[in-house]
């Protein structure tokens, strides 16, 4: 090496380490700064540098974490459709750690977990019953672990904490209404009248809580009358506050407050009658209510909930039509059974 | 009485010559051929949709947009950094096989003009660059940012929603389409961009082949993305734990005294497609740090270039 370029070497050495003792401290300034405002990620865990593939190793290397979070994401969709729920769980992890300020992947990893995988192994044939709870239990569980954590990252995401609720109010899963009621109540305080409706609906199924749901729902309706547009809050609101057990300072509303007129009110409990039965929701007086209303505007049998036979469902655009021109319910007959007409 | 043959030490009239010429020499090597598949791709992205959803109830309208800025961002990242480091590597080696340097050179043109020229030749073309896929980054933002505002609002209408919250979600929408916030994110690609190419043009001065500019280009892109690493151990020993030994201290403290850290590039373009905040004083601060990067990395391409003979 020639003495010029020796010189040139130590020249630009100590220029560039010279500006850089300069710029260092404003750098970490800046980035603690981001870092603050959650602008810069935190640094990428140990374990997941090992997991990394090839691709993804170099998109990172080369600054582009979040559009490999991106392609990543698409890619693991080969994974769902494979059924490697270990892989695909492997996958969301390595995404969350490229992107971890995006809910979206959270979301995406939670719900492949904790239903796909899930449902996957509750409906295994190839397994034995025990491994089968076994591995849903275990898959729901890894869901609820993977919302949490991006919860920990994102505390303020109303939909986050809205998917912990529907996971585990769930009636095909392992319902635990206290658990979604916790994770709803934190939905509805970031989030918009949709949560907050949903945080009403999972107090309302919850027996010993009926009396804060009212409170809930008395404090939406000062909120925002539009809820009243929604026929599962109409007849929540007025069943709850047929509850016995009311305080004397509760709302207690009357079924022409709620309800535009007769009808619609018994169109609207009749509907939600079967979530009472199958879904527990709070019934208060409603099947007393539901007698009066039969008797006062003479409802045929076949839209009479305590007749035997009876339709499951009203709907609006039929209602006039089936009270005037009934329908007379009789028993099935089987022709050739024995016994039968 | 001065003497009115005497060349002065700068001249930006000069600078803007050798800039100009290099503009046409880049262009003559077709290198905006690139924009048309990158045109093809900004376009395709309008038609892809993401594969899955649980329903509309939790769809999150945003993930659509904020996929086709990552795509498109990342696609303008790579485009721009990869050219920065690949057209000032071939600059001056190229002016040499030609025999342009030598007729520049010859002239009363100092080496600090000439390199100036050639490097602000090598930015405007970048930022022309840039300018086309931003302008078409915008264009189809818009008319996607549009259609997911029509779809949320009649869907957050039909579900009764008052219309303060499907205003509030039409926002929401609105924050991730093409936003100031957004043209943040593509000046902090451009200033990496900036500064990889001033790394690129100090390299080639005491380089003897293109092909070690190139590859030291990427190396150094490459560390510059986890130079922060190296710096937070230094600063933050406490938060990672056990603190680093003495050798990983000095280790830590060259790498960040030497390498340009391009996290912070990275880290302002992906928080504007995140559609977080950026404050315009973060935008000044990562400006001052291009403009120190590429001045310093100019001057000692001069002091390299001043006595190199050909």
């Amino acid at each position: 090496m020639s003495f010029k370029t020796l010189r040139n070497l130590i020249v630009v050495a100590c220029g560039i380490t010279g500006t850089g003792y300069l710029r260092m401290p404003v750098e970490q300034q800046l980035t603690g700064e981001l870092r603050e405002r959650k602008a810069i990620p935190p640094p990428i865990p140990l374990e997941t540098w090992g997991q990394m593939g090839q691709t993804s190793l170099a998109g990172v290397l080369g600054g582009l974490r979040s559009v490999m979070a991106s392609t990543l994401s698409l890619a693991a969709q080969k994974s769902f459709e494979e059924k490697e729920w270990y892989d695909l769980k492997k996958q969301y992890e390595i995404i969350t750690a490229l992107d971890p300020y995006n809910s979206f992947y959270w979301d995406h990893g939670g719900w492949h977990l904790a239903y796909n995988a899930a449902s996957w192994a509750r409906t295994n044939d190839e397994l034995s019953p025990i491994r089968r709870q076994f591995l849903e239990r275990e898959f729901l569980e890894a869901g609820d672990a993977f919302y949490h954590k991006g919860l920990t990252l994102l505390p303020k995401n109303a939909n986050l904490w809205s998917e912990v609720g529907r996971l585990w109010s769930n009636p095909h899963k392992r319902p635990d209404l206290a658990r979604a009621a916790e994770a709803y109540k934190m939905a509805a305080k970031y989030g918009n009248s949709f949560y907050k409706r949903s945080y009403l609906y999972i107090l309302a199924r919850i027996p010993g809580r009926e009396i804060e749901a009212l409170d809930i729902a008395a404090q939406m309706l000062i909120e925002n009358r539009r809820h009243l547009s929604t026929p599962t809050f109409r007849c929540l609101l007025f069943c709850l506050s047929t509850n016995p057990d009311l305080p004397e300072n509760a709302l207690k509303v009357k079924l022409g407050e709620v309800f535009v007129d007769k009808e619609q009110a018994y169109k609207d409990l009749y509907n939600y009658r079967p979530r009472v039965q199958n879904e527990g929701y709070y019934g208060g007086e409603l099947d007393k209510v539901l007698k009066s209303l039969i008797e006062e505007l003479k409802v045929p049998d076949h839209l009479n909930p305590f007749v035997p036979g009876s339709k499951p469902r009203i709907y609006d655009h039929n209602w006039r039509r089936e009270v005037d021109q009934p329908k007379i319910l009789r028993p099935k007959t089987f022709p050739g059974l024995p016994g039968q007409e | 009485m001065s003497n009115p043959y005497k060349t002065s030490f700068f001249s930006p009239r000069r600078v803007i010559i050798i800039a100009s010429s290099t503009v046409t020499q880049l262009v003559r090597m077709k290198v905006f051929y690139f924009l048309a598949p990158v045109a093809l791709l900004f376009v395709g992205l309008q038609f892809f949709d993401n594969l899955f959803y649980q329903g509309p109830e939790t769809m999150v309208p945003e993930q659509q947009l904020r996929m086709h800025k990552n795509l498109c961002l990342g696609t303008m990242m790579f485009f721009t950094s990869l050219f920065a480091i690949v057209f000032t590597a071939l600059i001056i080696p190229s002016d040499i096989e030609d025999r342009t340097l030598y007729t520049i050179l010859c002239k009363p043109v100092p080496r600090l003009d000439y390199l100036a020229g050639k490097l602000l030749g090598v930015l405007s073309v970048l930022f022309i660059a840039m300018l086309v896929m931003d302008l078409l980054l915008v264009i189809t933002l818009h008319y996607r940012a549009a259609t997911v505002s029509a779809d949320l609002g009649r869907y957050l209408t039909a579900m009764n929603f008052s219309e303060i919250e499907v205003a509030r979600g039409q926002a929401e929408v609105a924050r991730h389409g093409p936003t100031l916030l957004l043209q943040y994110g593509v000046l902090a690609h451009f200033g990496k961009a900036c500064v990889l190419a001033a790394v690129a043009l100090l390299i080639s001065t005491f380089s003897t082949s293109t092909l070690f500019t190139i590859a030291s280009g990427f190396m150094i892109w490459i560390i510059g993305s986890f130079q922060s690493v190296a710096r937070d151990g230094i600063f933050n020993a406490a938060e990672y734990g056990e603190a680093p030994g003495l050798a990983d201290r000095i280790l830590g403290t060259l790498i960040s005294l030497i390498f340009p850290d391009f996290q912070l590039f990275e880290a302002i373009a992906d928080a504007s497609a995140r559609a977080q905040e950026i404050l315009l004083d973060d935008m000044l601060k990562l400006g001052g740090l291009t403009l120190l990067y590429v001045g310093i990395y100019t001057v000692l391409s001069w002091f390299v270039f001043s006595d190199k003979e050909f």
